[in-house]
C-alpha cells in the first residue's frame, strides 16, 4: 500500500504494525487514524501534519454468531453498513450516531459517541466486549473476547473508548447486540416554561413507564426538528419528548400513561407519533448541531437535574438547544451573533459557568475550522490527564499517536516495564 | 514488624490492628480454600485518609498490601501472597448519598451489596448487579472483580453500573475518577479500574447507577428430562429475540441438595431445571412469558411452572442464590469454576464437564447463568485429602481449557486472582500480557498493591503449564 507522506491505507493490522515499527517510529512521524471524518472537531486540534491512517480496508464481518447475539467486525465499517447486517437477524447496536452513513465503528469508539437513546440503552461501554488494536509502539494486541461475560485480565477496551485515538488504533471490535424492538413511539408535550418541565421531570422519576429516550427541546430546536419530521408538532414552547419501544401494546400503553402522568403539570399541547416518525425524531435529535452550517456547536454534560438551568442559559444566549435530559447532556448551537473565535470562547465560558454548580464540563463538537486552534480543547479532568498520561506513555512513548488531541500530563519519558525486561 | 504495628496503631488505634496469629487465621483464605496464607497484620480503617496513611506506611517499609472486603472471592483474590498487610474495608460501609432524580448513589466499599438495594426498597429503585453472594459480598469487592450475578443477562455487570470511583493509589495518593455527570470524551479509566482485582489501588468510594424497579415479573421454572433439552431451549429463547432478566440452570445434582435444604418441591428426577425470569411492564411480561413457555415445551420440557405469588418467586430465588450454601449436604468441600462459553456451545461444555468428572472420579454438580454462557461446575471433594485436591485441580484445568477451546474465557465474574494465573498465557498472547504489565506498572510501579495477582510474571510461562503448577500463590507464599 502507498506510504504517502500524508496518507496510508494498510490492508491489515500486521501491515499497520510494521509501518509503525519500521517507518513512523524511526522517523518520529506522527500519525492519526481517520474514519469517516465526522468528529474531527472533538477534543484538541491535532498538531503538526500527521500521516492519516485510513481503515477503509477494515470493513469485513469476521464472525457473526447471531444466536450468541455478538458480532466481530473490522473497525472501518460504517455504522449504517453495520446496521444493515444486523437488521437481517432482527438485531441492533442501539447507538445513535450522527452522519451514520460515514461514521465508522472505530471512530465512534474513539469518541464514545451516543445520542438520545443513551438513556434507555447505555453507551458503547455497555456493548464492546472485545477488540484488537495496534498501539503507538506498533504492538498488535487484543483485549476482552467474544463472550458477553469476561473478567479475565484488564479490560483495555475501556480506556480506548473515548480516547480519541490517542492510545492505539483499533482495527477490530466485538460487540454485544440487542434484539430490534417490534415498535416504537413518542410522546411530545410542550409546557409554558422550563420550571414546568422541571416539575414534570421530578414527578416522572416515579413514572410507571420506562422510556428509551427523554429529551427536552428549546422552542427553537423544537421548531427545527419539527420541520425535519415533516409533521405538525407544537414548538412555541419548551418540548418534553419521551421515546418508547418494545411490543406494540407496550408502546401504546406507555404513551397513554406518560401523558396522563404529565399533562397536569401545565402541558400546553400534546402529540404522539408512531414508529416511523419516532425513528425520524431520534435521527433528527442525533444530527442536531451537526453540519448545521452554524459556526459552533457545544456539548455540555451536567448532572441531569441541572439540565433545565442550562437550557434556560442557552435561551438567554439565543442558542438553540436540546437536552438528553435523563443523562444530563445538552447540545447547543451558538447563535448567529457568534462570528469569531473570541465570541465562541465567550459563549463556551458562559455555558461552563452555568454548568459549574452541576459538576459540568463542555466539549466543542463542531466549529469553524479556522477557530479550532483556539476553541478546541478537551477539558479532561486532572486525574484522567495524569493517570491517562501514564497509559499514554506505556502505549505511545514517542507520543506519535494523534498528538494534541488530548492534553495528557506526560512527565519525563521513562522506559516501560516491557522495555526494561 | 513491631515498628510497623506501632505505626499502624498510631493511625488506627490498637483495637483496629490485628496481629495475633490466632486472630489472623480467619484471614488465611477467601472462598478459594485450596490456597491459604496468613497475612502479617490485618487493619480496619474507617476513612479514606486512614487508608492513604496505611498505604504510605507500607511504601515506606516496602511491605506488600492487599485489600479485602467480605472475603467471598472464589479465586484467591484476597490471598495475601507473600504475607504483608491486609486492609479490610468492612468498616467503611456507609451509604453517603442517594439521588433518585439523577439516578445515583455514593457508597463506601465495605457496604454489603444487598444492603444498598434494601436501603432503596420502596423508592422505586434498586442496585442491579446481584451476585449470588450479595448477602455477604461488598460493593468494593464487586468493583474489584466486575461482579455479575443472575440478572446480568438483561442488566449488565458491575462496570455497567459504576459511574465513578475514589481510590487510594498504590502511592498513597487519593484519586477521583468519574462521578454522577456523564463523561464526554476522554479514556474511560473508571471502566479500566473495575475488574482490576485490587492491583490499581484500594477503592474507598463508589458512585453507582441505581436502576428503576421493574413494574412486573414473571418467574418460570422449566422442568426438563435432560440437560441437552434445557440448553436447546435456552438457544431457542435467545434466538427468538427474547432477553429474559435472568436465565439460570440447575442440574439434578444440585437440585438434590436444594430440595434437601429448602424443600421447595423440586422434582428430584428431572435432568435439569431452568429458572427463567422476565421483567418489565405488566402489559408486556405475560406475552413474553407465554412465548418462553411455548419454546420450552417445544424443546421437550416436562412442564413449565409459574411462580404464583411474590413469596413463591422469592423462594425460587432463595433456592438459586443460596445453592452454594446447600452444597454442604453433598460434600465437606467444593471448588467452583467460572468459565464462559458462547451460549450456543453450552451443550458441548456441559457434556464435557460430565465426562471430565467421570474421568477424574469427581462428582460435579451445576448451577449457573445459562443465559450468559457463564458456567459454574461445582466439584465436590474433601480438602483433608491432598489426593482429592489434585484430582479436582486436574479436572478444573481440563474444563477451563475446554472453555478456551470453545471460544470462551476462564472467568466470567469471579476474576483471575491467584487461581487462574496459569491460564492467562492460554487466553492472551505474550504481547497482550506485556501491555497489561505495562499498564499495571504505570499505575502500580512498585507492585506492592495486591502483588502476584491476575498476571503471570514476565517470562514465567514455562513454569506454569499444568495442574501441578497452578499454585503460584502457594509457591510464592512458602
Amino acid at each position: 500500500m502507498s506510504d504517502a507522506a500524508t496518507g496510508f491505507q494498510p490492508l491489515s493490522a500486521g501491515e499497520l504494525s510494521r509501518w509503525i515499527v519500521e517507518t513512523a517510529r524511526p522517523q518520529q512521524r506522527p500519525f492519526v487514524a481517520v474514519g469517516g471524518r465526522t468528529s474531527l472537531a472533538y477534543g484538541g486540534r491535532v498538531t503538526g501534519d500527521p500521516t492519516r491512517i485510513s481503515l477503509n480496508e477494515f470493513t469485513q464481518v469476521v464472525d457473526y454468531p447471531a444466536r450468541d447475539m455478538t458480532i466481530t467486525v473490522g473497525a472501518g465499517i460504517s455504522i449504517d453498513a453495520l446496521d444493515e447486517i444486523l437488521r437481517t437477524e432482527n438485531q441492533q447496536l442501539p447507538l445513535d450516531v450522527p452522519q451514520s452513513q460515514r461514521a465508522t465503528l472505530g471512530g465512534v469508539l474513539a469518541c464514545n459517541t451516543s445520542g438520545p437513546r443513551r438513556f434507555g440503552y447505555g453507551t458503547l461501554r455497555d456493548y464492546v466486549i472485545g477488540l484488537r488494536a495496534v498501539d503507538g509502539r506498533g504492538r498488535e494486541f487484543s483485549s476482552g473476547g467474544r463472550v458477553v461475560k469476561n473478567v479475565a485480565g484488564y479490560d483495555l477496551c475501556k480506556p480506548l473508548i473515548g480516547s480519541l485515538g490517542t492510545l492505539a488504533i483499533v482495527t477490530e471490535v466485538t460487540l454485544k447486540l440487542r434484539p430490534r424492538p417490534n415498535a416504537c413511539g413518542m410522546l411530545w408535550m410542550t409546557f409554558p416554561g422550563y420550571d414546568d418541565v422541571d416539575m414534570a421531570l421530578e414527578a416522572f422519576v416515579s413514572s410507571r413507564t420506562r422510556p428509551r429516550s427523554l429529551d427536552v427541546l428549546s422552542p427553537a430546536a423544537a421548531g427545527s426538528i419539527g420541520r425535519q419530521l415533516g409533521i405538525e408538532v407544537p414548538h412555541d414552547a419548551p418540548a418534553l419528548c419521551l421515546g418508547f419501544d418494545g411490543l406494540t401494546e407496550e408502546v401504546h400503553w406507555q404513551i397513554q400513561t406518560a401523558q396522563s402522568e404529565l399533562e397536569h403539570f401545565g402541558a400546553l399541547a400534546t402529540v404522539s407519533f408512531e414508529s416511523h416518525d419516532t425513528t425520524a425524531f431520534w435521527n433528527a435529535s442525533t444530527e442536531f448541531g451537526v453540519c448545521n452550517d452554524g459556526a459552533l456547536t457545544c456539548c455540555t454534560a451536567v448532572r441531569p437535574s441541572g439540565v433545565l438551568e442550562l437550557l434556560e442559559t442557552c435561551d438567554r444566549l439565543q442558542a438553540s438547544s436540546i437536552a438528553y435530559a435523563g443523562n444530563g447532556i445538552v447540545i447547543s448551537e451558538a447563535p448567529e451573533s457568534v462570528v469569531s473565535a473570541e465570541d465562541g470562547r465567550r459563549f463556551i465560558e458562559q455555558l461552563e459557568s452555568a454548568a459549574e454548580p452541576f459538576q459540568g464540563r463542555t466539549l466543542v463538537i463542531e466549529c469553524d475550522p479556522a477557530w479550532a486552534g483556539e476553541l478546541s480543547e478537551l477539558a479532561v479532568p486532572a486525574a484522567v490527564r495524569s493517570l491517562g498520561g501514564r497509559i499514554k506513555q506505556a502505549l505511545d512513548p514517542d507520543q506519535l499517536l494523534a498528538p494534541g488531541r488530548i492534553q495528557y500530563d506526560l512527565c519525563t519519558p521513562h522506559s516501560t516495564a516491557s522495555e526494561n525486561h | 514488624m513491631a515498628e510497623l504495628i506501632d505505626q499502624f496503631q498510631e493511625i488506627l488505634g490498637a483495637e483496629r490492628v490485628l496481629f495475633d496469629p490466632d486472630q489472623l487465621v480467619v484471614y488465611e483464605c477467601d472462598g478459594y480454600v485450596v490456597e491459604k496464607k496468613t497475612p502479617d497484620v490485618v487493619l480496619f480503617p474507617e476513612t479514606t485518609e486512614e487508608v492513604s496513611a496505611i498505604v504510605r506506611v507500607c511504601n515506606t517499609h516496602d511491605v506488600p498490601f492487599v485489600p479485602r472486603g467480605a472475603g467471598t472471592s472464589l479465586a484467591g483474590g484476597c490471598l495475601p501472597v507473600g504475607g504483608g498487610v491486609m486492609i479490610s474495608l468492612t468498616r467503611m460501609n456507609r451509604i453517603l448519598e442517594v439521588n433518585l432524580r439523577d439516578r445515583y448513589a455514593v457508597v463506601e466499599p465495605g457496604l454489603v451489596n444487598l444492603h444498598l438495594t434494601r436501603h432503596l426498597a420502596g423508592s422505586g429503585f434498586h442496585y442491579a448487579p446481584d451476585p449470588s453472594s450479595q448477602g455477604a459480598c461488598t460493593i468494593g469487592g464487586n468493583v474489584a472483580t466486575n461482579s455479575g450475578g443472575p440478572h446480568t443477562l438483561k442488566y449488565g455487570v458491575t462496570v455497567n453500573h459504576v459511574l465513578g470511583l475514589q481510590f487510594v493509589a498504590p502511592t498513597g495518593e487519593v484519586i477521583e475518577l468519574g462521578g454522577p455527570t456523564e463523561p464526554l470524551a476522554g479514556p474511560d479509566l473508571t471502566g479500566l479500574f473495575v475488574g482490576s482485582e485490587g492491583t490499581f489501588g484500594i477503592c474507598t468510594q463508589v458512585t453507582v447507577r441505581i436502576t428503576r424497579d421493574p413494574a412486573a415479573h414473571r418467574t418460570l421454572l422449566g422442568v426438563f428430562d435432560t440437560v441437552q433439552q434445557a440448553t436447546q431451549a435456552i438457544s431457542e429463547i435467545i434466538g427468538a429475540g427474547i432477553v429474559p432478566a435472568a436465565l439460570e440452570m440447575m442440574d439434578q445434582g444440585i437440585v438434590e441438595a436444594l430440595e434437601a435444604a429448602f424443600k421447595f418441591g423440586f422434582p428430584l428426577d428431572a435432568g435439569a431445571l431452568l429458572l427463567i425470569e422476565v421483567d418489565g411492564l405488566e402489559v408486556a411480561v405475560d406475552q413474553e412469558a407465554r412465548q418462553i413457555e411455548d419454546l420450552c415445551l417445544a424443546q421437550g420440557a416436562r412442564e413449565v411452572q409459574r411462580a404464583g405469588s411474590e413469596q413463591e418467586r422469592q423462594l425460587l430465588w432463595k433456592c438459586r442464590k443460596q445453592a452454594f450454601g446447600a452444597i454442604g449436604r453433598l460434600s465437606p468441600s467444593y471448588c467452583t469454576q467460572d468459565g464462559v462459553v458462547p451460549r450456543t456451545r453450552l451443550p458441548e461444555i456441559l457434556e464435557f464437564i460430565e465426562q471430565a468428572g467421570q474421568r477424574h472420579d469427581i462428582r460435579i454438580v451445576n448451577v449457573f447463568h445459562a443465559g450468559d454462557g457463564n458456567i459454574h461446575p461445582i466439584l465436590l471433594f474433601d480438602e483433608r485429602y491432598d489426593e482429592q485436591i489434585q484430582r479436582v485441580l486436574a479436572c478444573s484445568h481440563e474444563i477451563l481449557e475446554k472453555c478456551i477451546e470453545l471460544g470462551g474465557s476462564v472467568s466470567g465474574e469471579h476474576g483471575i486472582g491467584v487461581e487462574k494465573i496459569s491460564f492467562m498465557h492460554r487466553l492472551f498472547s505474550e504481547t497482550d500480557l506485556e501491555l497489561m504489565r505495562d499498564i499495571r506498572s504505570a499505575w502500580n510501579p512498585d507492585d506492592r498493591c495486591s502483588p502476584n495477582k491476575m498476571l503471570p510474571t514476565a517470562g514465567a510461562c514455562a513454569q506454569e503449564s499444568g495442574p501441578q503448577q497452578v499454585h503460584p500463590g502457594r509457591r510464592a507464599a512458602l
